[in-house]
């Protein structure tokens, strides 16, 4: 099993790499990054706190969050599946199971170096200015968290369907009511517990409340693994249905 | 209602267990003989569409067997099952590749059965050794293994010149090598080909012959195809496929008998009398009796050589030719798919 996972997930990131995909997600993904990070180094001069919370909590955060996993998680299954390449696997002895965590792993590590390209730029920044390095890495473990969740809905999605495209703007949409999901805490008292059940989902709240502040709270940690978890189940069942069909 | 329900539920249970128990029948069966591929009452469907119907055969080890069909006869849904892509129906019967049943023992089937698709599916960024040494390893062969497979496959299959090359530049010829070798990796007991030669030039086509020839010393092989030739030439069992079900299932000895049976004989005689076609036709065993350019084509079942020249004789005809005619697989072939052509 182990193995089976280790030479799919090496198959996909190398698939990735040679694909132009790969290097344009890179490109516009450190653009924006560098671009924003200098706006608010140039806005807030030497405070590195507020720096720190507005590029991991920004418009242009909540940008990139949602729309490049899609991007890179589009072809994992609709493109095996296009080809035929998918009957091979399926054949060659590996599990559903193996092949959907060797496909999310890849996708995930991807993402996981993205963010890591962002890291260069707070080392720098630390010449300016005093850098908290606790927060660094608690923001750090929700982008891991995040980014896993995401993965595994892009993995999902891609299993749904053999045109990429659709895949991505699948994707995309449930990304973009897991942040919007934020924006309805508005519409209830502080007390309801409809907000209690949205400050509970909301991704953009974890990273205000806990992330950003240097909190991991057990029970966020909890939240993304399970939807990590439950939607690459899902992917496993999507993949025996699609047998039969 | 609850009684309805309770007779679906024994009539489910009756039916599930009736296939249990052909299972159990087949695996004594396989236990004492040498059958690598064994299907018993195999039934599929898509929907409503049922693509097989109670499909049975069975091809022992280390041999070649051919299985021909139309389009859409059921032959890629018939190795899909062999090769665990895709189930039986859950009442089919026992469908079994080296003694395992595919669905109850499918990744050890995969690991025992080497798969060659019909239009071979290929990841077009890799180098064809990198992806063979990724087929591989997907196989679970070990790094020495690895190494020495993807060599001897290579050389095999004639594609070390262009083991650096991508695959997406490959012609359609080297990528249907580049799938034999893959299939040859894990140096499977039961070889599955679908249509092997398909879009091959004819010097390729005596390649991969001679490749699937040699196979068959160390492996099972099965393979689909739309050349009646190929099959007629390389395989010891022909299985036909029509509509679903099985229309004729022969070793090669048996075709050749049957294609006999199934010929003509070609009788030119000088000056035929008005009566001659009604005294052929009167002869025991002649079936059939038609007139072709002055010649007489005499349809039987069974050798009428002797009868044909004692009639002669005995009505005084000058015969000019008595030439038999065999069948050929082709001719035969169409009769057997034909919707009359149930065997």
């Amino acid at each position: 099993m182990i193995g089976s996972v280790s030479t799919i997930v090496r198959r996909e990131l190398l698939s990735l790499f040679v694909s132009p995909i790969a290097y344009i997600v890179l490109f516009c993904f450190m653009l924006v990054n560098g671009a924003t990070f200098r706006f608010y180094v140039g806005l807030y001069g030497g405070e590195m706190e507020p720096v720190l919370v507005s590029t991991f909590g920004g418009p242009a955060f909540w940008f990139l969050w949602l729309l490049i996993p899609p991007l890179i998680t589009m072809r994992t299954f609709s493109e095996e599946r296009r080809s035929g390449t998918f009957e091979l696997l399926v054949t060659s002895g590996v599990s559903d199971a193996a092949l959907v965590a060797g496909k999310f792993l890849a996708a995930w590590v991807f993402l996981g170096l993205l963010w890591a390209g962002v890291l260069p730029l707070l080392l720098l920044a630390e010449a300016y200015g005093q850098l908290d390095w606790g927060v660094v890495a608690s923001t750090y473990c929700g982008l891991a968290l995040s980014s896993a969740l995401l993965a595994a809905i892009g993995v999902l999605a891609s299993s749904l369907t053999q045109n990429q495209l659709i895949a991505a703007v699948l994707a995309t949409v449930v990304n973009l009511g897991i942040v919007l999901s934020n924006q309805l805490r508005a519409l209830f008292p502080p007390s309801a517990i409809e907000l209690r059940f949205f400050e509970y989902v909301s991704p953009p709240y974890h990273f205000a409340r806990d992330f950003s502040q240097g909190i991991v709270d057990l029970s966020t940690i909890v939240l993304y693994a399970s939807v990590t978890v439950l939607a690459l189940f899902a992917t496993v069942k999507v993949l025996e249905r699609r047998r039969w069909a | 209602m609850a009684s309805v329900v309770e007779d679906a539920r024994s009539e489910w249970t009756a039916v599930w267990l009736l296939s249990l128990e052909q299972r159990d029948r087949l695996s004594e069966a396989s236990c004492g003989g040498d059958a690598m591929i064994e299907v018993e009452g195999l039934t599929r469907s898509f929907g409503r569409q049922r693509v097989l119907d109670a499909i049975s055969f069975t091809v022992p080890a280390r041999q070649i067997a051919g299985f021909l069909g139309q389009n859409g006869a059921g032959k890629t849904t018939t190795m899909r099952i062999l090769t665990t892509f895709l189930p039986p129906d859950p009442i089919s019967g026992a469908v079994r590749v080296a003694g395992l049943d595919v669905t109850s023992h499918a990744r050890e089937v995969c690991r025992r059965v080497g798969y060659l698709p019909e239009s071979v599916p290929i990841f077009p960024e890799l180098r064809v050794a990198e992806y063979l040494r990724f087929r591989a390893r997907l196989k679970g062969l070990g790094t020495r293994r690895v190494k020495e497979r993807v060599g001897a496959v290579l050389d095999l299959c004639d594609l070390t010149r262009v083991a650096r090359r991508s695959l997406g530049v490959l012609s359609k010829g080297f990528r249907q090598r580049v799938g034999l070798a893959d299939a040859l990796l894990a140096e499977p007991e039961v070889l599955i080909l679908d249509e092997p030669t398909s879009g091959l030039d004819p010097q390729q086509v005596a390649e991969v012959r001679r490749i699937i020839g040699r196979l068959s010393e160390v492996s099972t092989v099965f393979l689909s195809s739309h050349v009646l030739g190929e099959v007629e030439q390389v395989c010891d069992q022909i299985v036909i496929l029509g509509g679903g079900t099985i229309r004729a299932r022969e070793t090669r000895e048996g075709w050749t008998q049957r294609l006999e049976r199934s010929g003509r004989l070609e009788l030119l005689l000088k000056d035929p009398s008005a009566g001659a076609e009604k005294r052929l036709r009167s002869l025991s065993g002649v079936t059939e009796v038609a007139k072709e350019g002055g010649r007489f084509v005499i349809a039987s079942s069974c050798d009428v050589r002797e009868q044909v020249f004692a009639l002669a004789v005995e009505r005084r005809w000058t015969v000019l030719e008595l030439t038999p005619r065999p069948a050929t697989l082709e001719s035969l072939f169409l009769e057997l798919v034909s919707d009359e052509g149930v065997a």
